[in-house]
């Protein structure tokens, strides 16, 4: 199985009009956050009103500080956005999924093609070549597991595994990854695809009403790089280590 | 703190949490639903901050600022435990899980601090929490208030982990920041579907957030700024 995102293809896709716009506060549909406003001072923190979260810089000093490993990082993680949003697609064209979960697979496609998206304009600014597919490697091996015949306890389990690959692959990167850019903007990932993580396992444990609590296991102290997915033999692969960096990065691992 | 990140930090006045200014750029494909390829986005750009490599006092300032928030977890969670307010199980069962994960965030918190020169930080953050606990607590009449505070109390620890990686001047310390930050988010998702109400009103997706633009990636926008930095 082939992992290796540099392979010849095709510019395509169309300009579209969308764009991130400067972030503004939606109503909270639950009313708790009212109650928080009235007892003090959200607006009192110093945010970044300025920041667009998840968007990214795009700028010839963050092309020029980009060294050939983590290039490779990014054309991976584009292709493995890809390959995970094309996996949600693939088992929404099922009959098993509820309504719920339905919501949620769409809701997950969403936010790896944002993933992608931004990922890919660090490509570019890195001179590389963006990813046009999902990763080969990832949708051979579970393209089957979410087929339109997968029961739902399995779809919602594999999305879980996914999910968890993906947060750990991306903590994995912060070994490679000496670009500001391509650090804060993995920072701004990984918690979402552990966020995904908890949310399918909640998924799991619910029923068609309402979520149930997730497992314990989706709530680590830290994230980990448990299950990463590795450019160089495409195989979900045992840690290198868990324990906090106090000294330099290790050398750099595969994909170079 | 050096002077290159300070200028960041000020904007027109307003103090602004982060060094990163962002725009909204996109060059790739995007899969769909159905699993076709939908679009491209127009890529844009941006100017690039400036930060000085290696600046382990300033990192320091960063690392004593997120223990700190650690802290405020660690003391908001006694409270809570304390309270007759809870009374679910599955809520207490997370508070104390949660709690010892903060615990565990300090002590990591601690040791990196030390490594930078910095001396290691243990008490709350008084700034977050006359801004998010205080009074919250006091005017709290229900479990769900309680719940409520701890969320945005752990999505603020989430947002300035995630702000600060990018902040961060020793490269080696934007992986412990980031995995302490991810779990973080992971336990806000939980008390989020631990709010009956945003389940109630939007099921499964009560796990990701509504007020900001993009859910698809860690806001930063609840992150300390300058004034809650712990020097």
């Amino acid at each position: 199985m082939n992992l290796d995102p540099r392979r010849p293809r095709p510019l395509s896709g169309v300009v579209d009009d969308r764009s991130t716009s400067t972030p503004t506060a939606t109503a909270d549909p639950t009313g708790r956050r009212g109650f928080l406003v009235k007892a003090a001072v959200l607006p009192a923190l110093a945010v970044g009103a300025s920041l667009l979260p998840g968007t990214v810089l795009a700028s010839v000093a963050a092309a020029a500080e980009m060294a050939s490993p983590e290039l490779t990082f990014t054309e991976f993680a584009v292709s493995l956005e890809l390959a995970l949003a094309e996996l949600y697609g693939t088992a929404l064209k099922g009959t098993t999924l509820s309504e719920a979960n339905k919501d949620l697979a769409n809701a997950c496609i969403t936010h790896h093609n944002a993933h992608a998206s931004t990922m890919s304009t660090l490509v570019t600014a890195g001179g590389g070549e963006v990813p046009t597919a999902g990763n080969v490697g990832l949708l051979a091996k579970f393209t089957p597991q979410v087929g339109p015949e997968v029961a739902e306890a399995a779809l919602v389990a594999t999305f879980g595994t996914l999910e968890e690959a993906m947060a750990a692959t991306y903590l994995a990167s912060l070994d490679t990854v000496a670009s500001t850019a391509i650090a804060s903007t993995v920072a701004t990932i990984i918690p979402v695809e552990g966020q995904h993580a908890v949310v399918w396992s909640a998924a799991a444990a619910g029923d068609a009403t309402k979520p149930g609590q997730p497992e314990a296991g989706t709530l680590p102290v830290e994230q980990t790089e448990t299950g990463q997915l590795s450019e160089a033999d495409n195989e979900i692969s045992a840690p290198t280590t868990t324990a906090p960096a106090t000294t330099a990065p290790a050398t750099t691992k595969a994909g170079s | 703190m050096t002077g290159d990140r300070r200028q960041f930090l000020v904007l027109g006045g307003a103090t602004i949490a982060g060094a990163a200014a962002l725009a909204a750029c996109s060059s790739a494909p995007v899969v769909n639903s159905t699993g076709t390829i939908a679009s491209t986005l127009t890529p844009a750009t941006a100017p690039t901050p400036t930060v000085s490599p290696d600046d382990k006092a300033a990192d320091a300032v960063l690392l004593r600022t997120v223990s700190s928030l650690e802290a405020s977890l660690i003391a908001f969670y006694d409270k809570m435990l304390a309270s007759p307010l809870v009374t679910t199980p599955e809520v207490r069962s997370w508070a104390v899980l949660f709690q010892s994960h903060h615990t565990a965030h300090l002590a990591t918190l601690g040791t990196l601090t030390t490594a930078q020169g910095g001396k290691a930080y243990t008490k709350p953050n008084a700034f977050a929490d006359s801004s998010l606990v205080t009074s919250q607590l006091a005017a709290a009449t229900t479990e769900s208030d309680l719940v409520a505070i701890a969320t945005t109390l752990e999505e603020c620890a989430a947002s300035t982990a995630a702000m600060y990686v990018s902040q961060i001047t020793v490269p080696a310390n934007r992986k412990p920041l980031a995995a302490i930050g991810g779990a973080t988010s992971r336990q806000v998702a939980v008390w989020r579907l631990n709010d009956p109400i945003a389940v109630r009103d939007n099921g499964l997706l009560a796990a990701f957030p509504t007020a900001v633009s993009d859910p698809a990636f860690q806001s930063v926008r609840n992150s300390l700024g300058a004034a809650a930095e712990v020097k």
